[in-house]
């Protein structure tokens, strides 16, 4: 089986690098706000999520908490990406046992570098 | 006589009783009430009581310096009996200018006193003739004297218990107002934080599609994956643009140095310009501009600043309601063309549509912050509307939405006032 990783990002820019920098990777869906993510975090076997703060109706700390009541095992397949970074997300985000929260990075081969370790060994 | 709870009038109501207590009592004809001045240097009348006319007055001042002798006496001794105040070494003083005048024989003074110490004298005056002092005499001349500095007393305490009342009530409302004043300052210190955290986001955001994009093109793809690159960082070098020029404008506005250079254009062709700004790529062909009639409608204003007034009202559907506005262009209040741009969201709660027009509010500011954006976008494009002799607007839409509208002169209706 592959790698399946979920990109919840309202920028279409940041899905589309994410989407060139780890095609052929994996299998890659995407979701444009945090409305239904918690749901499909938890009904697919992501081995990744990528999931941004600032969005529209549900931001991603929202997501986070939901996936934390529903299955919280899953939080640590969590990457919170965010534009940028200050000292009150993190506090937020500090109960949360995540893969890590990070600003997010722009490079294609960064990208890769950092959602690799995440991946099964084919 | 009745000694109570005194205030300042209740003070001198009862001197008055207590005077007319001394001439009936005593039988004498005059009685009057003298209180120290603060220095001690002088005796200020406070009640006089003349028995035979019933006449209350409160006049005179006798200086320590004019009568040395009398100050001695008075403030050494309880109470001077002079049964013949004439000759009586401690009131012989008076006489000339004072007692021979008023044909005053004997006078009967005692000692006013409070916690304090000496406050002043109690003097009864016997006219006529001279009367001999009995020890009865004495003893209710003192004994009205020590109510009187017990009043005194009382109407001091009170007069402090209300001076102390009244600095707690200043003091509480000096806390108050304290407490207000930070409270206001932490408001707009944690919308500052939210501001510079958003800022920083919404700044970060576009970049990182340019920077992301130059990299991608660096490492090389297809012609067409080319051209797709392009069009994004051009897209997300304009929406930088437009949120560091709202930046700026809401900077020039706060120190007044922003000027708007005003033309006459098609408000169709702005609209437009505004969707491909402050819409999202995927979203952008969802949202069409719908005039209210046929032709063109022409506004006289700052074109770039009309953009970027209508990209934020674009934006902020997108945000706030998550899909594409309507905007529809038609006449608005006479000589005006208005621009409305309606979304589906709950929008602006009652009551909350001043608030959205404040710089650096959200009226969400406190929870998830999913909504991102400066907070400075509807405070500055009031304030860019009103500069351009226009006006920003809110109304809850028919579908139960948010409609933001800007309205500007019609250019048609402006001719000649615009070369």
């Amino acid at each position: 089986m592959g790698n399946r990783i979920l990109i919840v990002d309202d920028d279409a820019v940041n899905r589309e690098i994410f989407r060139w920098s780890l095609e052929g990777l994996c299998e890659i869906d995407e979701l444009t706000s945090g409305v239904g993510a918690a749901t499909r975090i938890v009904d697919v076997d992501y081995d990744l999520v990528v999931l941004d703060v600032m969005m529209p109706i549900i931001g991603g700390i929202e997501v986070v908490e939901d996936v934390s009541r529903m299955r919280a095992d899953l939080l640590p397949r969590i990457l919170v990406v965010t534009a940028a970074m200050n000292p009150g997300l993190l506090e937020k985000l500090s109960p949360f046992p995540l893969a890590g929260v990070i600003e997010r990075p722009y490079d294609p081969e960064q990208i890769s570098k950092i959602c690799e370790p995440f991946f099964k060994q084919q | 006589m009745q000694v109570g709870r005194q205030t300042g009038d209740d003070l001198a109501a009862f001197m008055r009783v207590a005077v007319r207590s001394l001439t009936a009592m005593l039988q004498v004809e005059r009685a009057s009430i003298w209180l120290l001045r603060n220095d001690g240097a002088a005796l200020h009348c406070e009640c006089l009581h003349e028995a035979p006319d019933d006449r209350l007055s409160s006049e005179g001042i006798l200086n320590a310096l004019d009568f040395p002798s009398y100050f001695d006496a008075f403030k050494t001794a309880r109470v001077i009996a002079a049964d013949d105040a004439r000759t009586d070494p401690r009131t012989c003083e008076f006489a000339v200018g004072y007692l021979d005048v008023l044909d005053i024989h004997s006078m009967l003074d005692a000692q006013i006193r409070d916690l304090s110490g000496l406050r002043g004298v109690v003097c009864c005056e016997k006219t006529g003739a001279q009367r001999p002092w009995h020890e009865e005499d004495v003893a209710f001349a003192g004994a009205v004297a020590e109510y009187i500095g017990l009043a005194m007393e009382l109407s001091e305490r009170q007069r402090n218990a209300d001076r102390l009342r009244e600095s707690n009530e200043q003091l509480r409302e000096a806390v108050l107002q304290a407490e207000q004043a930070r409270t206001a300052a932490e408001a707009a210190n944690r919308s500052k934080t939210e501001f510079l955290a958003n800022t920083s986001h919404e700044l970060r955001t576009p970049l990182n599609g340019i920077l992301g994009g130059v990299t991608i093109l660096r490492l090389g793809v297809g012609p067409a994956e080319t051209t797709e690159w392009l069009d994004t960082i051009d897209r997300s070098g304009r929406s930088l643009l437009h949120t560091i020029n709202a930046i700026l404008d809401a900077a020039a506005l706060q120190d007044g140095t922003l000027a708007v250079a005003v033309t006459r254009f098609d408000i169709g062709q702005a609209a437009a310009e505004a969707i491909s700004v402050g819409g999202p790529a995927n979203f952008r062909d969802e949202i069409v501009v719908q005039a209210a009639g046929p032709g063109r409608l022409e506004v006289t204003a700052d074109y770039r600043k009309t953009v970027q007034v209508l990209a934020s009202l674009v934006e902020n559907a997108f945000k706030f309601a998550g899909h594409a506005p309507r905007i529809t262009v038609g006449p608005g209040a006479s000589g005006t063309v208005r621009i409305c741009v309606e979304d589906d969201c709950p929008g602006v709660p009652p009551g909350s549509e001043a608030t959205v027009f404040e710089r650096f509010s959200q009226i969400d500011g406190s929870s998830t912050r999913a909504h991102g954006g400066t907070g400075l976008g509807l405070a500055v494009s009031r304030e860019l509307a009103e500069l351009m002799g226009g006006e920003l607007g809110y109304r809850a839409a028919k579908s139960g939405g948010a409609c933001f509208w800007l309205q500007l002169p019609d250019a048609d209706s402006q001719d000649g006032s615009v070369s």
